[in-house]
């Protein structure tokens, strides 16, 4: 088991950096560079874009800037600059930069008062740090700032809260959970009574859910229940708790029907087998063949469907995103190409695919304790 | 063991593979980095390219005509005809070139006579759009947005609104404005779009300021004089301006601003817009490296001087321009690139900035330091940043926003439900169809006048657009500019019956029977398909020729028109 | 109980199915006609190509005609049934002419993932072994990439001079990213195919490779990929509405349903016409699709082979003795 699992996480090394290659390599090819428009639109005289290409070392040859930036990433874990975005890193913008520094100049600030304003710190302070060391601007040390456990769980906390990949994967988790908590329901019922009005009834909804491009779903739900009956916040995320209604519905819907639909598929398939008509024959309780034995097997193509759904979900919907203006990361997948911000493409990227790596690794682990007929060799 | 040699070898034959393909662009990069000197050479004597090269770049630029637009930064003609459209511009694809119009042009931008001036300009105009007919103007942009009718606002023609001068209504200190994008950024030197501007036209001042009807007022200076020759603009600066820190505003943080954007190392967009004074190209194109060659100095504490390399008539206007704001050197070098942060940014204008919760909001709060604060009246300002119309319409009807966009598509409903909220400003500026006069059959002049008199402009945007109040273009200086013309004194105006005469002659001249034979290719940027489609329509029913419609996103089209024409 | 005409032509059927063997594509299309929902979705898929067929000269007016006095006009009989758009084309017709391009998109990008995925899924698995292994870690790497941002650099990368070409860009990157999923089913398919005695006892008569693969592996593991096809057909409608909505999608002035209602939705309010017939169109074909896609799973799924037709034909064995037991009795 720990031997399958190491083995997989090396297989995805080189996957990853192929990846990386290649979406490298292609981003050369595209027609366009990051300074072929400004900001404003206006495409940008050949001198100034000169300048630019020289600022963030796009006139080297394309290998090096590859092998410079893979180098930065690996030693640094750092995504280098956004191209478009001057003065911000791709880290700020995927990882929303750190936390820690915020929390600590907050105790600065208490303690100091507005003179804090003019004090930084000698070296960004880590995590597992024990002290930062707090310097004027001038360079001349001030104090030793104590980083205790609660500033360390302050942190992670807002991390969690507010880094713009948690806020995507906040999404992506509220609408999986209501995929699957209507989805696998609805699937188990329907299977069951096959070929009745609620197995079409319940068919007909899922499918509903699938036909409906999601950009209209999402304003619907906001003429609906934000303008004409007034319920819920127009847009946003993370204030209050209503914020989260209209876009896990809107993301979810899909998901929850396309699960359902699986789910029946499974179970049909599942009710007819050999073991079930055992149990049954046994004299089991019905409920009690569906729960413990049906259910469980007719779980394992959805769990197969889960590893890449949860990878596209919680790395960000695009759609959602726009629609509901949640400032998470799924907007960037689409404005990176747009504006050929290279780094903020590969940040987004390899992102993306490590998320997907990993839920693939975590579903086959899954199978595991689902089935343990399923062996890893 | 041996399956990992084959992922080894797969992987030098991906690497080598990428590295060829995407070497190749490199090496045209290598052409033009040739050292100055050689430069004129590379020039004249072609360069070699290879059989596939050519092939493609014969298969891209086989447009006839294009789809631009051009938003004015400042009020002169100049900005328009001249940076825009001049045959060596690199803002326009045409191919076109006339040795009158260059000369009209280097004519007008030393005549310091204001009503000459323009006279020049418009003959310039005649030119480039009537007697060549190398571009079809549209319209002229103008901007709308949803104001809450109990507000009082001002929106100038050039910039950003400054909420300085806006009131709310009794009991309300917080206007709530929404933004369609996160700013890209609030360096006063980097950031060339209007978003970034909306902010910093809040935190920051210029030397003059744009009222609301496009003349300009004293802001960061007091007064200026202008020497006999033209060329040296003496700026007297107000001697009460703070930063929101405290510290004076001095000359030479004016200074600093500009050499700052100048400098190559800033890279910064909006560089050439300074060209105009003396020695700054050259420190802009690295050709000096030494500051003091720019003809900008801090004479005193407060008082500015600037030289120009010969005398510009509508420098007044830049000096309201954004790339005159003073900039901190110190906080710069303090934050590096986190100074643009709340708390980090240190202003001069009438606001500060105090949260930045990037792709969600940012809120400014008044500035106790400004040197104006007892005029000021709004005390905070709230940008949620929202980027879907739709939404940003609903939240603004359930009362969430006090100045929203709204989507062209409910635009009838706007007007019906609530004409009071609707706000129609100007907005300088033509969208234009260029045509390359370089290929056949737009190589033709009267081809070229046939397809300007067969766009029925006033549908395109009466029925199409559903903006009535917006003006057809026949020249392609906007009305709020001196020098504009309108209909009927420049340019084609819709007549089917002086189009089929033109083409007629076209195709008489080009020896082509049937004008089903004559294809031309539109190409437009993805967004644009309302008035593109309404023009090809147009074009293939009123003219009877085909039209091949392309488009592409926006830096594909940049790029691909920009290789066009190297 | 008097039996119905369709009750009569099942009993037929079952009588034959007794006497004779019947072919698996035979068994799967009766059983497929016994579904409802499949036999609707069937209905409306050939109405759907029929509307593609005649989109040039049966619809009112030309997709792209044009008419500056009506333009945005609601829904109106007898003239502009679905009403007009922003230059004045009538919405019906627009419509209509939209089936061919939706349609073609979807069929056309789902016939390109088949051929490409069953290509290379039929190499990997029958192969096997370390080239497969290295070739299904390759499909790992392209299902690293995020489909809509391959899409995008694909389609930002082709050239479209015009719209044809457009569309076949479409097709191409639809294609390109769709057929991973493929591969790795026709993949799973041959490597359990390939043990199998039929496929051994071929081989043991010396049957080349081309002769096992085509006519042994392909037709059993095709069933799958079909009901697969029919499944995907649906998403690909989706996701040419979703490229419609960045941008990315056909080139106007040709229609399609997708780019109808990425226009429209943004005025809902001011013009739902815009917005509901094209989203009417797509939902019911995605619902078509589906149900067709459900019934051809069920009338292929092997586990079902036969049963309806054993089942009915033992209940008819059953009725046949009560109604002997009746007579004796009586």
């Amino acid at each position: 088991m720990q031997r399958f699992i190491i083995r997989r996480i090396l297989w995805n090394i080189p996957v990853l950096i192929l990846i990386s290659m290649v979406t490298f390599g292609m981003m050369q090819i595209v027609p366009g560079g990051p300074f072929t428009a400004g900001a404003s639109g206006r495409p940008i005289p050949p001198e100034i874009r000169a300048h630019m290409m020289a600022k963030y070392g796009l006139d080297k040859p394309v290998w090096q800037q590859y092998l410079n930036y893979m180098g930065r990433l690996i030693l640094h874990f750092d995504f280098g600059p956004s191209l478009r975005r001057p003065g911000r890193t791709v880290n700020q913008m995927l990882f929303g930069g750190n936390f820690l520094v915020d929390v600590l100049r907050e105790h600065l600030r208490d303690e100091f008062g507005t003179a804090a304003s003019s004090m930084t710190f000698a070296e960004p302070p880590g995590l597992f740090d024990s002290r930062a060391l707090v310097v004027k601007t001038s360079g001349e040390p001030v104090a030793y700032i104590y980083i205790t456990w609660a500033d360390r769980f302050e942190a992670v906390k807002r991390f969690l809260t507010l880094a713009p990949v948690m806020v995507s994967a906040q999404v992506g988790l509220v609408s999986i959970a209501l995929a699957l908590l209507i989805g696998i329901p609805l699937g188990i019922i329907s299977a069951l009574k096959q070929n009745t009005w609620i197995d079409y009834i319940a068919m007909f909804i899922s499918m509903l859910g699938v036909s409906i491009p999601n950009f209209i779903l999402g304003i619907g739900l906001i003429l609906i229940f934000a303008l004409w009956l007034g319920w819920l916040p127009t847009y946003g995320w993370g204030e209050s708790w209503k914020q989260v209604i209209m876009p896990a519905i809107t993301l979810g819907t899909g998901g929850m029907a396309f699960i359902a639909r699986l789910t029946r598929a499974s179970m049909l398939e599942v009710i007819r087998a050999d073991y079930i008509r055992t149990a049954r024959a046994k004299g089991l309780a019905e409920r009690v063949v569906i729960l413990r034995h049906a259910l469980k097997n007719s779980l394992i193509p959805v769990t197969t469907v889960l590893g890449p759904m949860m990878a596209a979900w919680l790395t960000g919907s695009f759609l959602v995103e726009w629609v509901f203006s949640i400032g998470g990361i799924g907007k960037f997948f689409v404005s990176a190409v747009t504006d050929r911000d290279y780094t903020l493409i590969m940040g987004t990227i390899l992102i993306y695919s490590t998320a997907l790596v990993l839920f693939n690794l975590a579903v086959d682990i899954a199978y595991g304790f689902i089935d343990p007929r399923i062996r890893f060799d | 063991m041996k399956t990992r040699t084959w992922y080894l070898l797969a992987g030098v034959v991906v690497l080598a593979a990428l590295l060829i393909t995407a070497c190749k662009p490199q090496v045209q990069t290598v052409v033009v980095t040739v050292p100055p000197e050689v430069k004129e050479v590379q020039v004249t004597v072609p360069v070699p390219v290879t059989p596939e090269e050519e092939e493609g770049l014969g298969a891209q630029c086989t447009y006839n005509a294009y789809r631009m637009g051009w938003v004015m930064d400042y009020a002169d003609a100049n900005n328009i005809v001249n940076e825009v459209f001049h045959p060596d511009s690199p803002f326009q694809y045409t191919f076109w070139d006339d040795q009158t119009f260059r000369d009209l042009v280097d004519q007008a931008l030393v005549e310091t006579d204001p009503d000459a001036r323009v006279a020049l300009w418009q003959q310039a105009e005649q030119i480039l759009v009537t007697d060549y007919a190398a571009v079809i103007p549209i319209f002229h942009y103008d901007r709308t947005a949803l104001v809450r009718p109990d507000i009082q606002y001002e929106f100038p023609p050039f910039g950003g609104p400054s909420f300085m001068k806006w009131q709310l209504p009794e009991g309300r200190d917080t206007l709530r404005v929404r933004l369609g994008t996160e700013p890209p950024t609030l360096d006063v030197n980097l950031a060339t779009d209007t978003t970034s501007h909306m902010i910093l036209n809040q935190l920051m001042e210029s030397l003059y300021r744009y009222k609301g009807d496009g003349t300009i007022e004293p802001a960061g200076a007091e007064s200026y004089e202008v020497s006999e020759d033209g060329t040296v603009y003496t700026i007297h600066l107000r001697q009460d301006a703070k930063w929101s820190d405290g510290e004076p505003v001095v000359a030479q943080h004016y200074v600093d601003g500009v050499l700052r954007l100048l400098n190559p190392e800033t890279a910064a967009e909006y560089a050439y817009v300074m060209y105009y004074i003396s020695g700054a190209q050259a420190y802009n194109t690295g050709e000096t490296d030494d500051p003091s060659t720019v003809g900008i100095r801090a004479i005193d504490d407060y008082t500015l001087e600037v030289t120009l390399d010969k005398p510009q008539a509508f420098f007044d206007s830049i000096l309201a321009f954004f790339t005159f704001y003073p900039v901190r050197l110190d906080v710069i070098e303090q934050y590096g690139d986190q100074w643009t942060e709340p708390g980090n940014f240190v202003g001069n204008g009438p606001y500060v900035l105090t949260e930045w919760a990037h792709e969600d909001h940012l809120v400014i709060e008044k500035n106790p330091n400004y040197h104006d604060a007892d005029q000021v009246s709004i005390e905070r300002v709230e940008f949620p940043i929202i980027v879907e119309d739709a939404t940003a319409l609903a939240a603004y009807e359930r009362g969430e926003l006090d100045v929203s966009g709204y989507p062209s598509e409910e635009l009838p409903r706007i007007l019906e439900e609530m004409p009071d909220h609707f706000v129609r400003l100007p907005y300088p500026g033509t969208y234009y169809i260029g045509l390359n006069t370089a290929l056949a059959p737009t190589d033709n002049l009267n081809f070229r006048k046939a397809l300007a008199s067969s766009i029925d402009k006033r549908a395109i945007l009466d029925a199409v657009l559903n903006m009535p109040w917006r003006i057809d273009a026949c020249g392609v200086i906007p009305p709020e500019i001196p020098g504009y013309q309108g209909c009927g004194k420049v340019g084609y105006q819709f007549d089917l019956d002086a189009a089929q005469q033109y083409l007629q002659a076209a195709m008489d001249e080009m020896g082509i029977e049937d004008p089903g034979d004559i294809s031309i290719q539109l190409w437009f940027n993805r967004g644009n398909e309302d008035v593109i489609e309404a023009v090809e329509e147009q074009w293939e029913t009123n003219l009877g020729i085909n039209v091949n419609v392309v488009n592409m996103e926006w830096g594909a089209y940049l790029d691909t028109l920009d290789s066009c024409n190297d | 109980m008097g039996l119905s005409a369709s009750e009569r032509a099942k009993q037929q059927e079952e009588t034959q199915f007794l006497e004779r063997g019947v072919s698996l594509w035979q068994d799967a299309w009766h059983r497929l006609l016994r579904n409802r929902m499949a036999v609707a979705g069937l209905i409306f898929v050939g109405i759907l190509i029929f509307c593609a067929l005649t989109a040039d000269f049966l619809p009112p007016y030309s997709y792209r005609e044009a008419d500056y006095e009506n333009t945005r006009i609601g829904p109106r009989w007898p003239d502009h049934i679905f009403g007009t758009d922003k230059l004045g084309r009538d919405v019906f017709s627009r419509v209509w002419w939209g089936t061919r391009v939706s349609l073609t998109v979807a069929v056309v990008g789902s016939l390109t993932s088949l051929i490409i995925g069953v290509t290379y899924g039929a190499i990997s698995g029958y192969l096997g072994g370390r080239i497969d292994n290295l070739m299904m870690r390759f499909v790992d790497v392209m299902y690293g990439f995020p489909t809509l941002l391959f899409i995008i650099l694909i389609m930002v990368v082709l050239p479209s001079e015009n719209a044809i070409q457009g569309m076949i860009n479409i097709f191409i990157a639809i294609g390109v990213v769709g057929w991973m999923g493929m591969a790795r089913l026709i993949r799973g398919q041959f490597l359990s195919l390939r043990e199998k005695e039929f496929v051994l006892a071929a081989k043991m008569v010396g049957a080349s490779h081309a002769r096992i693969i085509a006519r042994h592996l392909l037709p059993n593991s095709l069933g799958p990929a079909i009901v697969a096809l029919t499944l995907g057909i649906p998403g690909l409608i989706l996701t040419e509405a979703t490229l419609s909505f960045i941008g990315l999608g056909v080139p106007p002035p040709i229609p399609s349903w997708g780019q109808m209602v990425s226009e429209g939705w943004r005025g809902l309010r001011a013009t739902p016409h815009l917005t509901i017939f094209p989203g009417l169109a797509i939902t019911l074909t995605m619902l078509a699709f589906n149900f067709l896609g459900d019934g051809l799973r069920d009338a292929l799924d092997p586990t079902m082979r036969g049963t309806a037709l054993v089942r009915a034909a033992r209940r008819k064995r059953r009725k046949a003795r009560r109604a002997a037991a009746r007579a004796a009795k009586a």
